[in-house]
Formats: structure tokens, sequence, C-alpha cells
């Protein structure tokens, strides 16, 4: 359990602006970036404020996700995108990662993880930062849970993570989902059944609800016909004071009679700050594992896939309290707004930031299970 | 509770009691105790191949150990009593105790991920194999236990002859044992295939690594069974192994395929897991991993192996029988008798409104202007048609009548066209082949009337039926959402029946939703190609003189030249996927002006979005540049 995480360092908007002012205009830092760089507009907006503070102290791997038969206008846009940011990152590399292979697996997070293992950050590298933005969570888990766990056992360096946040944005971007759920690379651990084994398993899976996705989550759903419960979760505060209610509407079927939600199973969390849904996932595990224990074996099953800012504080759960992460990977996307040429001009309030760190020299006082070579005993 | 109709089989499993109150025993009559080699199911390996939703899942759910044991529990029951009988005609009960001791091993994505390990072919395999070999006896294990009636100290395992020396891998004979020892081999390599970062070769665990043949060393399971000792035979029964890449779906099959195994093993899969030559039936197509079908393993295909005709008959049966099941489960329906489902979906034939039949009578009467029709050929026509109706279909309404008139009119145009000029021509010869008003001209009538006046065009249990192609699970969604209808009406108190308007509205909506859902590999290619042709099907169907009676539905390339597209050309994989996923069926060898073509029709689904006959045989002659041309640019 890592006790920082439940109060870490976290900051929104324009404190996300103050603070790279501050930290990385030391000459001290030396920064490595990993960012998507494909169509969607809020690939550049990190990426141009760190550059913009850091110039040649900053590096880059620039994932650009592979999916095809993407339609031309998305592939123009995404072209735009990469050549903007290999511009203001010169010390970059963009790689491309297949998200499917040729008999439509879904196989973005073991090529993801491949990459970076090629692609090692050296011994100068003082803050690896991960910008969530754009990239899919196929891809963008695996590759954060990677480079976490590399900071931390290296000691010295300090994990952020940063989002440019835009659910209304997310809600324009349609996306046609594959037709095969499952886990997302690394984040799929086996139950423990107890000492003799003998412990059958609950299942509690945990959907986030997200506008326009019920097919997708209808999918998801399938893989676990035995399930002991569903705790749908709901973005509250959030921009649109309504969103939760609408997606409630939008879900009633799935909620009432599909999924058989017991109404006191709803779960909320901010859809603006990161760590609200990661407190509420470990205060569900804990009294989950308080009430089952001895009696069954916990499975929680998170399946982020609505708001990133929501998903980046599932992921911290999921890496922190060992819970699967199923998703369906996006076959196609379909974007009809326009692709802005530079999003940082975008007005006020269109995009949230947030910026988490989750890991460096910074949390040294607070108790953390990694610094040991065996994760698993000392946890 | 929700329209059962609309919910997946697989969601009932985890009752017993609900699942069996639903499932029907048709396919395991049908498909398995129908099967020419039912008394070999066992021994050797066994690829049951069907389309998404033909009930492979349901299938080996209701074979399971605990469900049979459910079953065979309580034979009183009218639910199990035919359920029972099932079962022993395909042999997996006899003398009224289970012979087979199945348990069946989904094949999730997480065996896939092994493909992606950084390690040489045949490891991955063997971790795959070993994997699913300790989940199998797992669930085993779990399903002889499940129904509380044994402990693990009544379960033991019989090795096969000179397999002694192999006892100590899979832990020994007795169930504890075997479940300890499949348990460390299944947390050891699951370890391995889901880590982020997979370990060296050299560093697997040791439980992941030292030999575990449990499928080779096992012959039979000994238990008690109401105070007998009962001796099974194992089986395993691996679902969606499509899943799998198919070089490692040849790999693993290659391995399960060893004719020395006793374990029993059936393998379910889409037919999108065979390659394209094997799933359009190429003459010729490799065999699978080296083996040949028939010798090494047996192929259970779940569609009615028979003339598409008898297909669609025995379909009914089985489909009305599943129908029947459900409609009680509605809530609404509790307090009244529940009806039958073809009770529900009236078969009265429709009329248009009485403006639509002032205009079809104007569009005849036009019709009889532009052709320069004679009067009195005229009312040689209407009388054919008359006689017809007098003697065959006394109901008929009149809007049929009228249409048929119209389109015999342009027959005879045609036909006067091609006739020798007479000198003596009065402008009214008779043609060389005498017209006939019949029951195929009756259906190209239906056909325009939908087109121009949306006449109703599929209603009544048979044409719901036929929209399904025999997949119980397309059959369901059609159901369903006609049963939310009835249910609607139901509420409100009203008669339940739906008018065959309303059928024709709900299935064309559905069948819409369906295709615009499909998400499979290449599905914006196959609804391309699948729009494509409809629209020519469409077109050809609405000639005046309905030259193909009912109209056509299917496009046919010459056999000949369908032989000659290479085995690796992409037009044959989005074909596949097209059949796998209940977009069109492919009939080769199809046999007319004496020629062999290769028919590819539309399923029911499409029809009924494009309102299109379900009548088979109408086709148009395509080259293989046309399927190629509707699937460019997609």
């Amino acid at each position: 359990m890592r006790e920082h995480w439940l109060n870490c360092i976290t900051h929104f908007d324009g404190k996300v602006d103050d603070f790279i002012d501050s930290y990385f205009t030391s000459q001290d830092k030396r920064a490595l970036l990993v960012a998507a760089a494909g169509f969607d507009p809020r690939s550049r907006r990190v990426t141009e404020l760190l550059s913009q503070r850091m110039g040649d102290r900053l590096s880059a791997i620039f994932i650009r996700e592979e999916r095809p038969g993407a339609n031309e206008a998305l592939q123009s846009g995404a072209d735009r995108n990469e050549a903007f940011l290999r511009a203001v990152v010169p010390d970059s590399v963009v790689t491309e990662i297949e998200i499917f292979a040729d008999d439509g697996a879904a196989i973005g997070g073991s090529q993801i993880v491949g990459e970076l293992l090629n692609h090692p950050f050296g011994t100068d590298v003082t803050d690896v930062i991960v910008d969530m933005s754009a990239l899919s969570i196929g891809v963008g888990f695996p590759a954060a849970r990677l480079l976490l766990e590399e900071c931390e056992r290296r000691g010295d360096c300090v994990f952020h993570l940063l989002i440019a946040s835009n659910p209304d944005l997310d809600d324009e971007i349609r996306s046609d989902p594959s037709d095969r759920a499952g886990p997302v690379k690394g984040f799929a651990p086996l139950p423990s059944i107890g000492q003799d084994g003998d412990l059958d398993v609950a299942q509690i899976w945990i959907p986030q609800l997200a506008q326009g996705l019920g097919s997708t989550l209808a999918k998801i759903g399938q893989q676990f016909p035995n399930r002991y419960k569903v705790c749908p979760l709901l973005p509250f505060p959030s921009r649109n004071p309504r969103r939760a209610d609408d997606l409630v509407t939008e879900y009633v079927t799935e909620i009432s009679e599909e999924w058989r939600v017991d109404p006191r199973d709803l779960v909320y969390a901010s859809e603006r700050n990161p760590l609200d849904t990661y407190r509420l996932l470990s205060r569900l595990k804990q009294r989950f594992d308080r009430a089952m224990e001895g009696t069954y074996a916990l499975q929680m099953i998170l399946s982020p896939i609505g708001s990133k800012v929501m998903a980046a504080g599932a992921m911290m759960a999921a890496i922190d309290h060992d819970m699967s992460v199923h998703y369906v990977e996006t076959e196609s996307y379909t974007f009809d707004g326009a692709l802005p040429r530079d999003t940082s001009n975008a007005p006020e309030g269109a995009s949230t930031l947030v910026h988490v760190i989750l890991a460096g020299p910074l949390y040294a006082n607070f108790p953390t299970s990694l610094t040991s070579t065996e994760p698993e005993e000392s946890r | 509770m929700a329209n059962p109709f609309l919910r997946r089989a697989t969601e009932y499993i985890r009752d017993a009691e609900a699942f069996l109150s639903i499932v029907s025993p048709a396919p395991l009559t049908t498909f398995l105790a129908g099967h020419k080699r039912q008394n070999e199911l066992f021994d050797h390996p066994i690829r049951i191949i069907g389309s998404p939703g033909t009930g492979k899942t349901m299938l080996a759910t209701l074979a399971e150990f605990r469900m049979v044991e459910t079953i065979l529990s309580d034979l009183n029951s009218q639910t199990n009593r035919p359920l029972a009988r099932a079962l022993a005609d395909a042999g997996i009960v006899v003398d009224q105790k289970p012979h087979v001791a199945a348990v069946r091993v989904p094949m999730e994505s997480e065996y896939r991920d092994f493909w992606e390990l950084p390690y040489p072919p045949h490891i991955k395999t063997r971790l795959a194999f070993w994997l699913l070999q300790a989940r199998a006896l797992l669930g085993l294990i779990r399903g002889l236990t499940a129904n509380g009636k044994r402990d693990l100290s009544q379960i033991r395992f019989r090795p096969r002859a000179d397999y002694d020396a192999h006892i100590d891998q899979i832990g020994g004979l007795t169930a504890d044992g075997v479940r300890r020892r499949a348990l460390a081999v299944e947390r050891a390599i699951y370890s391995v295939g889901s880590s982020l970062v997979p370990p060296k070769l050299e560093d697997l665990p040791e439980d992941a690594t030292a030999p575990y043949d449990p499928f080779d060393a096992i012959e039979a399971v000994e238990i008690d069974w109401n105070g007998q000792p009962l001796e099974l035979r194992p089986l395993a029964m691996l679902d969606d192994v499509h899943e799998l890449h198919h070089e490692q779906l040849a790999a693993l099959f290659d391995v399960m395929s060893r004719r020395e195994m006793r374990f029993g093993r059936w393998m379910m899969m889409r037919l999108d897991a065979l390659s394209p030559s094997a799933v359009l039936q190429s003459a010729g197509s490799p065999p699978a991993a080296n083996r040949s079908e028939g010798r090494d393993f047996i192929d259970v295909r779940m569609q009615v192996d028979i003339k598409k005709a008898d297909a669609r008959r025995k379909f009914r049966t089985i489909a009305q029988d599943i129908a029947n099941r459900y409609l009680p489960m509605i809530e609404t329906f509790r307090n009244r008798d529940t009806p039958k489902i073809r009770d529900l979906l009236s078969t009265a034939q429709p009329t248009i409104s009485k403006s639509k039949l002032d205009d079809l009578r104007t569009r005849v009467d036009r019709s009889q202007d532009d052709l320069e029709i004679t009067s009195e050929r005229r009312h040689s026509i209407e009388a054919l048609v008359s006689e017809y109706v007098t003697n065959v279909v006394p109901q008929m309404p009149e809007d049929i009548e009228l249409a048929m008139v119209r389109i015999l009119m342009h027959r005879y145009d045609k036909r006067r066209a091609n006739s020798t000029p007479s000198l003596f021509d009065d402008g009214d010869p008779d043609p060389k082949t005498p017209l006939e008003a019949d029951r195929s001209v009756a259906h190209g009538a239906m056909i325009h009337l939908h087109h121009i006046y949306k006449r109703p065009l599929h209603f009544g249990i048979e044409a719901l039926c036929d929209a399904s192609n025999e997949n119980a699970e397309i059959f369901l969604n059609y159901a369903g959402a006609l049963v939310a209808e009835v249910e609607t009406r139901a509420i409100r108190r009203r008669s339940l029946m739906l008018s065959a308007d309303v059928q024709q509205t709900v299935l064309g909506d559905r069948a819409r939703a369906i295709i615009d859902a499909w998400t499979f590999t290449h599905a914006s290619k196959v609804r391309q190609l699948v729009y494509k042709m409809a629209a020519d099907c469409v077109e050809k169907s609405l000639e005046p003189n309905a030259s193909l009676d009912a109209g056509a539905n299917a496009v046919a390339i010459l056999e000949s030249d369908f032989e000659n597209i290479r085995a690796d050309d992409e037009l044959l994989l989005v074909l596949k996927h097209a059949l796998a996923n209940g977009a069109i069926t492919i009939e080769r060898n199809y046999g007319q002006g004496g020629k062999l073509w290769c028919l590819v029709e539309l399923t029911g689904t499409v029809c009924l979005a494009s309102g299109l006959t379900f009548l088979r045989g109408g086709f148009l002659p395509k080259k293989v540049k046309y399927l190629r041309e509707a699937i460019a640019d997609a």
C-alpha cells in the first residue's frame, strides 16, 4: 500500500502552470515525457507547456497508436500533431504501436512495454512524466505502470501524471469498439483464494459509466457471468452537474434489469480529481475485504472507460491494490469536431489540466512498499 | 426483469435451475445425438464449429457434470425429463447415470496473451496448454463437488495403463493431490502470462516448467454415485478457441490431437477460426495442423447438414421450442395463460389503404397504355390471375391481384417483342411461351407492393424463423423485439396478436440495428458489401416483369473464377468474416443454366433490412471484380 497516494501532491488548471514554472525551470531537472502523438486535440497541450519551460532538458517518447483502417482526416490530424511535437521537442522519438495483431487481438499493451524496455531512460533523468491525455488505456496504463515501478525502484526519480481532460470532448469522439473484451496488459492479477485454495472468487465489477458506451460495457460485463455484484461508478461532482443523472437515465435498463444494481451500490467520484476515485476504490476494497474475509476471495474488476481523470484514479487503485482492469480496445474513432491546430489557445475552461506526483524522493518520509525487491511479501 | 429474449444464454448459467428452465435440448439432439459418428465423440478430438449464437456455450454448459447431476437428481421434473433424454441420446448419460465428467474451459483472452510472450513458439504453446490442463482439472473437481453430493475423498483418478510414472507430475491420483498440483501450475503459469514484463526464459518458475501432462496420464475418474462407485470418462470442452491466434490454435490443436490421449477434448470455435478456404469450403483446403478430418479428429458443424430447405423446416421447430420456453419468464404474462409464439404473430394478409389501391389501379392502367396492350389481352391476363386466385388462394387481397396483372402485362410485352413478327400481326399475338399466373408471380407482386406502397412482406412465425438463418441468438433477438411489443399491448390490455404492419416495422428496425452494431473484423467492408449486393438485388427485384419471380437475394460467381482467387486474397478474408458473422451464406457448386456457381447469398437479417425475399434461388450473375469493388474504400 502506498500510503502517500491517499494525499499525494496534485495540481489543477492554473496551478499546474505555476508548478511547472517553479519546478521544471530549475536547471538541474531533466525530464522524459511519454505522450501520445495522435489525432486528439489534447495531444499537444502538455508537451507545449513543458517544452516552453525546459527547452533541451526535455526528451520525449511520442506514441502513435496505429489502428487499421483509420480515416484520412484523423491520419492527417495525427500527422500535424506529430510534426508539431517533433518540432517543439527535438530530442524525441516517435514510436508506432500496432494496437491490433493480424487476428484482431489487442496487443498495444505488450507492444508499448517492449518499446519502453528498448528505450530505457538514462540515470541523468530526474523526472518521468506520462501525459495520459490522449493515450488509450490499453497503452497508457501499462506504460504508466512500467515507468512508475522503475521510478520507485530507482528511488531518486520523480514520477508525474499529467492529464488535459475534457469530458465534453470525450463525448464528441465516437469510438467503435472491437469485438473482444479483455484485461489490460499487466492489470490481470489472479485472485488470492486462500492458503488451501478453497475460497470461491467473488467478482465485483466496477464499470465507469460513460456516454454512448453501453455496448462496450455490455461486452465487458459478459466476461463475468458469475459476478457477485456490480457497482457502477458515476462522475459527481462534475463540470456538467447533470452528467451523473444523464448517465443513470442512459443506463437505466442495464442498472435496473441487466446488472440488477442495488441503488446503494452506485458509487460517485469527482470528475476533476483522480485522488477522489483512488480513495473511493481503496475504501471499497477495504470494506469488501473486511466483509468477505474467510468466506470469499475478492476480485475487484475496474472498467474505467470514461473520463481520463477518473481513469487515472482507477489506475492508481488498480496498481496499489492489485485490481483487474478490463476494457474493450477501440477499433476506430470518429471525430466530427474541428481538429484545432493549437489547443493551447483554447478558451479558458475548455479542458481541465490535472497533475499528480505519484513517486519520488519527496515522499521519502512516507511508508512505501516497493523499496523492497519482493513487493508481494512487503505488501 | 429484463426481456429474457434479449439476454445472452450465458447470463443464466450462474443459476442451474434458471438455466435448465430455458435451455432447449434441440441442439444436443440435432448436432450430437444425430451425428453420424456419435459413438466416437469422447474418443477423438472434436471440433465443434458454429457461427456466433448457434448455441455452442449453451451446449457445453448443458453437458457439464454439475448440470447433468442436477438434471438426473429429479427425473420427475417436466423440465429435466426431455433434457435427460437428449443427454442419453448424445451418450453423456447411460442408464440414468452420468457416463462423462465434462468441464467447460472458457478460452479467455489471457490464453491469447501467451502468444505475445518473447519465447519460442513451442514454449508459448506448452505454457498455454499446461494452463488449460490445470484449469480443466480444477474445473472438473469443482464440478464434481458443486452439488454437495460428494467431497474430495470420494473422487479418484485412474491413470492410463503404462502411465504410472507420470502420476507424481500430476499430483497423485487423489482429488486433493491433483487439485493442489493444478493450483500450483495455474498460479505459476498465469503469473508469467499476465506479468507486465515477462521473466526471462531461464527465470520461469519451476511449477511452470516441470512436466505436467494430465490429459495424457488420466484415463478415467472414479466417483461415488448414490453410494455406488461409478467410473466416468473425463472430457474438457474448450469454449471459444477462436480467441487464440491462428498459429497458436494450429499449434495447440497439434498437441491436443495426439491419438493416444484418453482425456476427451472438444474444441468449440466460431467459423472465423478456420482458414478462409476451409470456411468457404474450397476444394483442396489444407488440413488442420497436418491432421485429417475423420481420421485424426471429427468435425461437428452446428448447422443442419442437410438441404437448406430442410434445415429451415428443422430450425423452425427448434426456434419455436426455445421461444415457448422463454415466454413464461415474462412477468406480464404470468397472470394470464402464456401464449405460444406462433399465436402472437398474425399471418393475415395485410391490405394497402384505399388511396394506395386507387394509385395501384392507375399504375396498372398506365402500364397497359404504355405497353400498348389490348383490352382483350388484359382481360385474358386478368382471367389467368382470377383462375389462380379462385383455385389456389381464395383469400388473396385485391392489391396482389392487381400487381400480378401488371407483372404479367410486362412479361407479355417482353415475350411479344422476342417473337418473330408475322405478316398478319394484329398487335396482339399469342406469346410462344404462354403466360402463367402462379405463386412465384404472387411473390414478385408482394415484393413490388412492399417497395412501392410499404405493404408488409415479412410477417408470421415462419418469416421470423427464416429471418434468423438457423441461428438461435439472432432468432431470440428478433423474437425479443416482437415480444417487447406484445408486452406493451398486454400492459395496455389490448389484443396480444401483432399485425403484419407492426411485425414488419419491428423486424426491419431490429435488422438495421443489428447490421449497424457489427463490430467484428472487417465489419465496415462487410457492411459495404452487403448493402451494395442488397441495393442491386432490390433493383433487380423491382423489374416490372419480375424476371426472377420473388426477386434476387444473392450474387453468383462462376465456380471456376471463384476457385482462382488466391488463398491469401483479402476478398476471401472479408467473405470469411461475413460468413462467420451471419452477413452472408455461401453455397459452392450450385448448378444453374448448365454452369456451376458459387452462390453468395444475403442472410435473413440483410434481406429484412433491405426488403428482399427470403425465398432462395434468385441471384445476379457477377464476376469476382464485382465483389472486389464492393469492398473497396470501406
